[in-house]
């Protein structure tokens, strides 16, 4: 009954035993210890859970672990490098897009996401990308503001971005 | 996560499924995208004694256009849609109407067959695909393939599949048709529709030569709005009217019932309203 | 570089910043418990039934139950409200469906649910009171048939299912009325709304040793919940100790106790760490939400729209037991008219029971509702007169000078600026497209000051630690706001400040963030440490240094020689000086309440409102007839804060508020059938998304009130007040016409639009 998976987790790999109905969100909080990740509805309609599956945004709370068997997961805390918070959590920090912080996490993966395929999004793309993330302290528009202002800095920064791209170490299966 | 005993199969090739899902007659479920069978995996599944993960057979997966015939996998999701050179190009309704589907999120994992076998009557892709004249493949042990057209699938609540059934390709033929997709909900974003329609329009030159006209959330299922379609026919040749058009999709077409979030009366209004729109959208499209 | 005096007004990251945007700031289900029981509540099936017997026998028996809680084994005094018409669990009547039964802890959470399914409760289903119409008809079945038994405070109100009544008059409404030129009546509903924190509550409890007992968990009142707790347990409260961790969101849902009292209540019955998390599903089940109700307005203009009468009546549905729902019904009485003068009232606020969940002080309890009446209301009189609805408001809005609905002489008035700004802010007056229309509305709020002490740290490597009893549930009053305070006192940047979250263990008693009071009342506590903490610092230094303090100032964690800056001690010398550390003390020293007339009162007790704040909202909407969806393009804001000591927390407050308050205008609905919640869930419960939120423009406006420190106001529940009532203007500018009911669904619009 209990499945045997290999996943990369922000960079790590991991094997896995897990039971087939146990979500990602499950094993990120209680497994492995993960707590950045929230749970704020378990049914896909907040977007607390939002983690990145090989840089697409999912609801960790719907995405069955064996599901993620061979793919690549980027949680909150795979984000920033050796302490150092990446371009968009320091938007985050400094545009006051942020207040409670529980959509926080969810609300940054988002971000970084349409970050890493569209470095100057419009207002009504950024707003599209985090439609999924409920967030009932700030209203949205620092948020907004976060998210352009964290473009620009990539931008800026040119080729050398630190938006990180998620990097399996796939073993081939037997 | 309440652990329960279940059995779980995640076959590689769709004769291993229909094997599981034959011998366990009805008594296993299809996983697909999980978007709403995930969440109801924590209060229980009653009888259910199976689950079968479709999600590593990868003919499921498969998009390919041949023979004027655009056939679009049933594990492809919503946001594979969106992004799917052909589907762009030869259905760009349903791209169209999977863009405006649920958030980013669920739009990573919901998938085309698990959309129309919930058998939501404000489906996006149920309703662009019959807008389509889709054709539905259904594959099981016992019977092999059988086609049959959407519309003839869709029962209130769900698909008409036989235990042991899968929903493996939805067909979609080619056409240059113009559409129009239009969608209204209480709140701007992430519900789903109270009323949606969608509208697609081939044309030879000036000559209309067909008109499709989908309704969500306008019955106990999504609908095609035959009456509707055969006025527009010849409302759409000329400069006419289309208030009609519009008027017979909701009175005459529709069946909407008045549940937690709208009234029927509204429902009605709003497809009338939503239809008139989308044909003065395709309308306008310069041939 | 910073010296005292130049932190405070100015904009910093919050000091948690990093912490929640890295994933790392701890919220109660991330607490991590290896030997955590799984504690769940049973609910009562039906909203109305008497219980005839609970028979827990074959339930304590099942595998891995380590205890069962219910009436039968818990103190059975009533809980301390103003009416105490509600226990632990009910052993009379369940008076909502959902309501607590029992709770159970087991080693698994399956095992507590079987457990729980397996508890044998006796109910004889009673026909339950559904609506304010039922709770008020004659002959009413009551939803507490022994009221007459219930103690309660001297200054509340019961009587049958009316369970709150207030009444402000002055002069002669009718005479005045009758004297009017232009006389309009208005009618408005609302449904009940959820708070909508995005973190659903838990709470972990742990008995130990000679009655001590810790609870972990997200309150808004720790210190106010750990006295209560130890009271009804009958514990000594210095061994019970709430240890709050990061609050995901609140908004008036996490004051009263909920999974802290199941979980304490399991906890005492055996030795394991017992943790009650409520699902979605069950948050919105328990929340406790903003009440429904209804309101009724008549009013009298003379022929040029100055106002002469007001008769306003609220009727507030709190549910099935009173909890903290009385506030309500007084602050809508005390906005009813305000901010203008109107020289004859008649204003009324009743409460009454129904069988549903108990609602609760939701951010600015009464005060969207009470606006959004009256605010609506006053634009159909300024249509009949012929007026401009902002000139109307500005031909009768108050003045430093005039009298509150409760004769308090108002200083430091701000309406006339706060209108005039918002409407600018929206171009009011300006070109509007058919279908396109602008709103605006005003009022007013009380700002508070509780109990707070506080103390201000300088560690031995230098360090400054501010230990306040404060909670940080995500307005950064807290976390933010305090740290800026004892900066400014300093001479320090304050994201180098240490600020702890709210933990009984230290003993800094504090009210709660709550009532728009944190950062007067904390604010106040830590402004008179950080001073004693600066006097600490100063006289060491005169001995280190040998100098006169006269001498001598702070800058960036040292104290020189203002002559020459180069002699000096660093903190950590003079804290090491000190002994190790140095510790400053502070507390609050509360707000002086104004002087009213009682004559006007009745059954009102909290008609006094020290240092008041003032706000208005404009907003600009495009409304589609044919479909009555709402497009909200811009909301205006302008809040006088008196003084804002944290600019960036004020207009996060404003900016946030304008959305919430949107979600309740137009698509926050709680919908109830037989007393069952038909949508506990995010799915069919509509918060507002990015998509639906509009452009906000915050306007911070300081008219310093003559009470509060450096002249401050109350400044977290006012932005919630406005907004609903300039959205519903707005469509009623846009398409002639707007529902009286709130949320204007579009189907409401669309419905208001084909009746007109």
């Amino acid at each position: 009954m209990m499945q045997s998976i290999h996943c990369v987790v922000n960079g790590e790999p991991h094997d896995l035993l897990v039971h087939p109905l146990e979500p990602l969100l499950e094993t990120l909080r209680v497994r492995l210890r993960m707590a950045g990740t929230k749970e704020g509805c378990s049914t896909g309609y907040c977007g607390a859970c939002t983690v990145l599956l090989d840089g697409s945004p999912v609801n960790a709370c719907l995405l069955l672990t064996v599901d993620a068997d061979r793919h690549a997961i980027t949680t909150i805390e795979g984000l920033a490098r050796d302490g150092v918070l990446a371009a968009v959590q320091a938007a985050f920090v400094a545009n006051s897009g942020l207040q409670c912080g529980y959509c926080t996490p969810g609300m940054i993966l988002s971000a970084s996401a349409l970050l890493a395929v569209d470095r100057d999004p419009s207002e009504a793309a950024i707003r599209a990308a985090i439609a999924g993330n409920i967030c009932r302290c700030t209203g949205y528009q620092s948020i907004v503001a976060s998210v352009r202002e964290a473009g620009q800095k990539i931008r800026a920064a040119g080729d050398a971005h630190d938006t990180p791209q998620p990097r399996p170490v796939i073993r081939s299966r037997a | 996560m309440i652990a329960r005993p279940l059995e779980y199969f995640e076959p590689h090739f769709l004769e291993e499924a229909l094997v599981v899902l034959d011998r366990f007659d009805g008594r296993a479920r299809a996983l697909a995208g999980g978007t709403r069978l995930v969440p109801e995996l924590r209060t229980g599944l009653g009888d259910v004694e199976a689950l079968v993960n479709l999600k590593r057979i990868a003919e499921l997966h498969a998009v390919t256009a041949e023979n004027g015939t655009l056939s679009i996998g049933a594990l492809t999701t919503a946001a594979g849609l969106c992004a799917d050179a052909a589907v762009l190009k030869d259905a760009p309704l349903l791209a169209y109407a999977a863009s405006t589907l649920g958030s980013v999120q669920v739009r990573t994992l919901a998938t085309l067959g698990g959309n129309i076998c919930c058998g939501d009557p404000a489906s996006d892709l149920t309703t662009a695909l019959l807008a389509l004249d889709a054709t539905c493949c259904v594959a099981s042990l016992a019977s092999g393939e059988r086609r049959i057209a959407l519309e003839d699938l869709l029962v209130p609540g769900g698909a008409d599949l036989r235990a042991g059934e899968v929903l493996t390709r939805i067909l979609v033929p080619i056409s240059r048709a113009v559409f129009a997709y239009r969608k209204m909900a209480t709140r701007r974003g992430f519900e789903m529709a109270l009323v949606a329609v969608a509208v697609a329009l081939e044309r030879a030159g000036t000559r209309v030569e067909r008109v499709r006209i989908a309704l969500a959330g306008a019955g106990p299922t999504c609908l095609r709005a035959p009456r509707s379609e055969r006025r527009a026919l010849d409302a759409l040749a000329g400069p006419s009217d289309l208030d009609a058009v519009a008027a017979l999709a909701a009175d005459h077409d529709s069946a909407p019932q008045s549940d937690l979030r709208a009234s029927a009366l509204y429902r009605r209004q709003l497809i009338r309203v939503l239809t008139r729109r989308c044909l003065d959208d395709v309308r306008a499209v310069p041939s | 570089m910073s010296a005292p005096g130049s932190v405070i007004g100015a904009t910093w990251p919050r000091g948690d910043g990093p912490a929640k945007a890295t994933g790392s700031a701890r919220y109660t289900a991330d607490v991590p418990f290896d030997a955590a029981l799984s504690g769940v509540v049973l609910r009562s099936p039906h909203a109305f039934a008497r219980i005839r017997s609970i028979d827990i026998t074959k339930a304590r028996r099942l595998p891995g139950v380590h205890a069962i809680a219910y009436a039968g084994n818990v103190p059975s005094k009533p809980l301390d409200f103003s009416i105490k018409d509600q226990h632990l669990f009910p052993s009379d009547y369940a008076r909502y469906l959902g309501e607590p039964v029992a709770a159970v802890a087991a080693e698994t959470e399956a095992q507590a649910r079987d457990a729980a399914a397996a508890i044998v409760v006796d109910y004889d289903p009673r026909t339950p009171v559904l609506t304010i119409e039922q709770a008020r008809a004659h002959g009413a079945p009551l939803v507490h048939p022994d009221w007459r038994s219930y103690e309660r405070r001297e200054s509340a109100y019961l009587d049958g299912n009316v369970c709150g009544h207030n009444r402000i008059r002055r002069g002669d409404v009718d005479d005045a009325l009758a004297r009017s030129a232009h006389v309009v009546t208005s009618e408005f509903s609302f449904s009940a709304g959820l708070p909508g924190y995005i973190e659903p509550r838990c709470a972990v409890a742990l008995a130990g040793a000679d009655g001590a007992l810790t609870v972990w968990c997200g309150s808004q009142s720790p210190y106010g919940n750990r006295d209560e707790l130890a009271a009804f347990f009958e514990l000594d409260p210095s061994k019970v100790r709430f240890i709050n961790q990061y609050v995901g969101g609140a908004f008036g849902g996490k004051i009263l106790m909920a999974p802290e009292w199941y979980a304490a209540a399991l906890a005492l019955q055996c030795d394991r760490p017992v943790r009650v998390a409520w699902s979605r599903h069950e948050d919105c089940m328990h929340a406790f939400p903003r009440a429904g109700g209804s309101a009724a307005f008549t009013s009298g203009a003379d022929a040029d729209g100055r106002l002469l009468a007001m008769r306003a009546s609220f009727v507030f549905d709190t549910g099935a037991y009173i909890g903290y729902g009385s506030g309500c019904a007084l602050i809508a009485t005390m906005l009813a008219s305000a901010p203008y003068r109107i020289p004859a009232l008649d204003l009324e606020g009743t409460i009454v029971y129904t069988n549903k969940h108990i609602a609760g002080p939701v951010r600015a309890p009464g005060g969207p509702q009470a606006n959004f009446a009256k605010e609506m209301h006053l634009d159909e009189l300024a249509q009949a007169v012929g007026v401009d609805p902002l000139a109307f408001r500005l031909m009768n809005v108050w003045q430093d000078g005039d009298l509150s609905p409760a004769g308090q002489r108002l200083t430091s008035v701000s309406v006339r600026e706060t209108l005039e700004k918002t409407a600018a802010a929206i171009g009011w007056g300006g070109s509007a497209d058919s279908n396109h229309g602008r709103g605006i509305a005003a009022g007013w709020w009380f700002s508070a000051c509780g109990t707070s002490q506080a103390r201000v740290l300088v560690n031995a490597d230098g360090r400054v630690r501010v230990v306040s009893g404060n909670p940080e549930m995500g307005t950064g009053a807290a976390a933010q706001g305090l740290p800026i305070i004892a900066a400014d006192a300093l001479g320090i940047d304050p994201a180098s400040i240490e600020f702890a979250l709210a933990d009984t263990g230290d003993e800094t008693p504090d009210d709660g963030a709550h009532g728009s009071i944190s950062t007067f009342s904390a604010g106040q506590a830590v402004a008179m440490a950080a001073a004693d903490a600066r006097d600490q610092l100063l006289a060491h230094a005169e001995s280190m240094l040998e100098a006169r303090r006269e001498d001598l100032e702070l800058r960036d964690g040292r104290v020189v020689n203002s002559e020459v800056p180069s002699v000096g001690a660093s903190f950590a010398e003079l804290a090491r000086a000190a002994g190790g550390s140095i510790q400053g003390q502070g507390a609050s020293s509360g707000l002086p309440d104004p002087e009213i007339d009682e004559s006007l009162l009745q059954g009102h007790a909290f008609a006094a409102w020290p240092a008041p704040s003032f706000i208005a909202t404009a907003a600009e909407v495009e409304v589609d007839p044919e479909t009555g969806g709402v497009h909200v393009l811009h909301i205006a804001t302008a809040q006088d804060v008196g003084f804002a000591f944290n600019p960036a927390g004020v207009k996060g407050q404003i900016e946030g508020g304008a959305v919430q308050a949107m979600g309740w205008a137009l698509c926050e609905e709680l919908k109830y059938e037989d007393g069952a919640l038909l949508n506990p869930d995010l799915k069919h419960y509509l918060l507002p998304t990015a998509l639906d939120a509009p452009r906000i423009t915050a306007i911070i406006v300081e008219r310093p009130s003559d009470a509060g420190p450096r002249g401050m106001k109350g400044a977290g529940e006012p932005p919630v007040t406005t907004p609903a009532a300039a959205i519903g203007n707005a469509i009623r500018a846009a398409c002639g016409t707007v529902p009286h009911t709130a949320p204007m669904t579009p189907e409401r619009i669309w419905r208001a639009i084909q009746d007109r």
